[in-house]
């Protein structure tokens, strides 16, 4: 069985190196793709202007969105993702380094399937995404896109 | 209703004038003309008489017809003159008399005393039928039982004497 | 009927008060003329009855004098045309009866003899006059004469005097009422107007005025008066609305300045623990990955690198707490404060349960606030307490509370450090400590975000302490949280 790929929504280059190393250490068949923005996030998911639409999304295990994201905020992503049936299956795990919990409701009600404030604490947070990791990669169960009615 | 009440009126008047006479009946005819007499010399004045308070003389020429019947006019006041009687005897007895009572005996001797009367102002009264007429001033005349008087305004007026107009509205007869 | 005199209409006063007084006056002024007009036809009756008498007993002296009774009758009877001649009679001087003249009565002439009443008997008016003639009296006569033409001409005036009094009655009620259109006619028009004004609280209303006399001035300063008041009211009104305008503009100004703190603490939070996370990260992925290639000295600074990030970020945490417990709104509830403290120190027991801790709670304490805020602020003064009875053999915290009044008072007293009394005041300032880092940690700002949460709920916060002895902090709270 192909190892789901988790997508990775950070703007910060430092939090894409640690992530990635506390991801690798934790699953290390998975494959990890990694999204500087919120628009090209969108753009991977629903393709972009050029028409690059008919990206596979089977192969994706889990989605890590950042908060607070340059161009199109993390929240709106996460909006985006449940308004469309192409999407709206995926589990999307909101990561934030803010405790605010404003930020909390509103992910839950925009339809998270999940939320976590990244630890100071390396340790921890490696703890935080290995646990992470195996239960959206290995424990949960996903839909497979094309088994979703089609409603065009 | 008032023709009836005139009638009614004239009973009652005819019953008091019927009953004046039955007083006066009790008097003698004298007795009438001596107070007659003293009320006359009260309505006549005297303009030949100068002093109000002399005693006014009444004198009974004749035979006195009156008795005692004059005395209680003697001092009686009449218009503020004492009452004096006398009883002259003869005419020239009868200077300063004011009234002349001329009785019956006397008359032939009338005009003389008329005359004497109508020159010295007297008063002339007497029971004398026709006194008046004869230039008497004042005349007693009997109407039935009741004594009356007639004047005789002329002779008094030219004897000087003034009558009193209520004397002559009494009288039975005034000659003018 | 004068009872309901003050709840009369001031119309009717006026009305009632000037009839009153003309009905009074136009009966004083009637009866006093019909008295004296009265007395006057008297007295001219009887200088006419005298004249008369007079003239008669002038007449009637000769007839008398002469007893010539016709005479008499015929003069007395001049008196039938005299109508009001009820009797004549005619006496001598024996006072014997003469003659009479008898009218409707037919009374007989009375008797001389008696005495006789003379002057106003009953309905006749009697005389006796002695006739005479010089000065001497010669007889005497009677004359009675009936008052019915004084009666009908007495009758008459009053019937005159009730028909003029009538008249000017009615004149008067004219004249009443067109006084009380002057006089009372504004007053009325004023008094509704100031009803009006009162009930509908309408100050542009103004009372109509015409002319300068005191009415007229009445309703000048009336109106001026209720001008004054619309006048202030619109003062008031536009001040009123000065002051909603300057607290609309406050209010935005205020939420405005909240929305950009709550934006800077945000991204404070965000933005700060970024590269604390990222220091702390690699340090720690160093340490793993190169490990072997750092000597001991290397490792001790990566080490203390790594706890300098981590402090610094319970720094930020507390800052954050600080400035969210002051802009944070609140809700008020009734709290068990029991069922908290024990969670907390069951919290800090699973952290570090050394030295064993002998924790005394009051049962059934309730308290009324935000329950967040108020959590947090327990478990700071909680922390403390654990936190500085941690060298003693044996952790003693007992948390207890009384009721003074509205108030109740929290006490949590410990068996700790306690510290110097001489600091109080620096004891709830943020980032003062009274005791060294290598002492006990801490960020300094716990004390400071309790002091200000209990602040927020109108309470006080004091705290007691001798070096060695342990500390007590006092928490008061109004019992009601809607206090203000």
């Amino acid at each position: 069985m192909d190892a789901h790929s988790i997508l990775v929504v950070e703007d910060n280059p430092d939090d894409q190196v640690l992530t990635i190393r506390a991801l690798k250490s934790a699953s290390e068949n998975s494959p990890v793709i990694v999204l500087e923005d919120g628009q090209e996030a969108l753009n991977y998911l629903f393709g972009d202007e050029a028409g690059h639409s008919c990206r596979n999304l089977d192969s994706l295990g889990v989605v890590l969105l950042d908060v607070k994201l340059p161009k199109v905020s993390g929240l709106e992503v996460l909006k985006q993702i449940r308004c469309s049936p192409r999407t709206n299956w995926l589990p999307v795990v909101m990561v934030t380094s803010s405790d605010e919990p404003a930020d909390l409701l509103d992910a839950y009600r925009l339809g998270a399937n999940s939320f976590i404030t990244k630890q100071i604490n390396y340790r921890e947070f490696t703890e935080q995404m290995t646990v992470l990791a195996r239960y959206w990669l290995q424990i949960n169960k996903v839909p497979k896109a094309g088994s979703a009615p089609s409603i065009g | 209703m008032r023709d009836h009440l005139k009638y009614f009126i004239f009973t009652i008047l005819c019953l008091c004038l019927g009953l004046a006479p039955a007083n006066g009946s009790i008097r003698s005819e004298y007795e009438v003309k001596a107070a007659f007499l003293y009320n006359f010399t009260r309505f006549v004045r005297w303009s030949q008489v100068v002093d109000s308070t002399a005693p006014l003389i009444v004198c009974v020429v004749g035979d006195d017809p009156f008795g005692e019947l004059l005395d209680p006019l003697r001092g009686r006041k009449s218009q503020g003159r004492e009452l004096q009687l006398r009883y002259p005897d003869s005419t020239f007895e009868l200077t300063g008399c004011d009234v002349l009572y001329i009785s019956q005996s006397q008359s032939r001797n009338l005009p003389e005393l008329i005359n004497l009367a109508r020159q010295e102002g007297m008063l002339t009264v007497s029971d004398l039928p026709d006194f008046i007429r004869k230039g008497g001033m004042l005349g007693y005349v009997k109407k039935g039982n009741v004594i009356r008087f007639e004047i005789n305004l002329k002779a008094a007026t030219e004897a000087g004497l003034t009558i009193n107009s209520r004397l002559l509205e009494l009288a039975v007869r005034v000659l003018r | 009927m004068m009872r309901g005199w003050r709840y009369w209409r001031l119309k009717t006063k006026l009305l009632f008060l000037t009839l009153f007084v003309s009905t009074l006056g136009i009966a004083l002024v009637c009866a006093s003329l019909i008295f004296v007009e009265n007395r006057n036809y008297k007295k001219q009756l009887e200088s006419e009855l005298h004249v008369i008498a007079g003239i008669l007993a002038e007449q009637s002296a000769a007839a008398l004098v002469f007893e010539d009774n016709v005479q008499l009758t015929s003069i007395i009877s001049s008196l039938e045309r005299i109508n009001t001649i009820r009797q004549a009679c005619v006496y001598n001087e024996q006072d014997n009866f003469m003659t009479s003249l008898v009218g409707i009565d037919e009374q007989p002439c009375p008797s001389l003899d008696q005495r006789l009443e003379l002057g106003f008997v009953d309905d006749v008016y009697r005389l006796l006059m002695p006739v005479s003639l010089g000065n001497e009296t010669v007889g005497r006569l009677f004359l009675s004469s009936h008052l019915e033409v004084l009666r009908g001409h007495i009758r008459t005036f009053v019937w005159v005097a009730i028909g003029i009094g009538s008249t000017i009655l009615l004149a008067l009620v004219f004249l009443a009422l067109r006084l009380q259109r002057i006089v009372s006619g504004p007053i009325l028009t004023l008094s509704e107007t100031a009803e009006r004004i009162a009930m509908n609280h309408d100050y542009s209303i103004r009372a109509p005025v015409s002319g300068t006399d005191e009415l007229g001035r009445l309703g000048n300063t009336f109106n001026e008066m209720i001008g004054t008041i619309q006048q202030q009211n619109l003062r008031i009104l536009e001040s009123r609305d000065n002051l909603e305008r300057v607290v609309d503009a406050r209010t935005s100004e205020l939420s405005m300045a909240n929305r950009e703190l709550e934006a800077f603490s945000y991204s404070v939070s965000h933005d700060l623990r970024q590269p604390l996370r990222a220091i702390e990260g690699f340090g720690q992925a160093l340490e793993e990955d190169c490990g072997e290639h750092l000597n001991d000295v290397g490792k001790d600074y990566l080490r203390r690198i790594r706890a300098a990030s981590v402090r610094m970020a319970s720094l930020i945490d507390g800052l954050l707490i600080l400035s969210r417990v002051s802009r944070q709104s609140m809700e008020n509830h009734s709290i068990d404060l029991s069922q908290m403290l024990r969670e907390i120190t069951d919290e800090l027991k699973d952290i570090s349960d050394h030295p064993p801790a002998e924790i005394h709670i009051q049962p059934g304490m309730q308290v009324v606030g935000d329950s967040r805020m108020l959590r947090i602020v327990f478990q700071n003064l909680l922390g403390n307490a654990w936190k500085y009875s941690s060298k003693e053999k044996k952790r003693v915290i007992e948390v207890s509370a009384t009721l003074e009044g509205s108030v109740i008072a929290i006490e949590i007293r410990d068996n700790g450090v306690g510290f110097d009394m001489r600091y109080i005041d620096k004891l709830f300032v943020a980032f003062n400590r009274l005791h060294t880092p290598s002492e006990f940690g801490g960020t300094g700002i716990g004390l400071a975000t309790v002091y200000r949460v209990i602040r927020r709920h109108h309470g006080t916060i004091s705290a007691t302490s001798e070096v060695g002895k342990g500390a007590s902090f006092v928490v008061k709270l109004p019992v009601s949280g809607d206090q203000r």
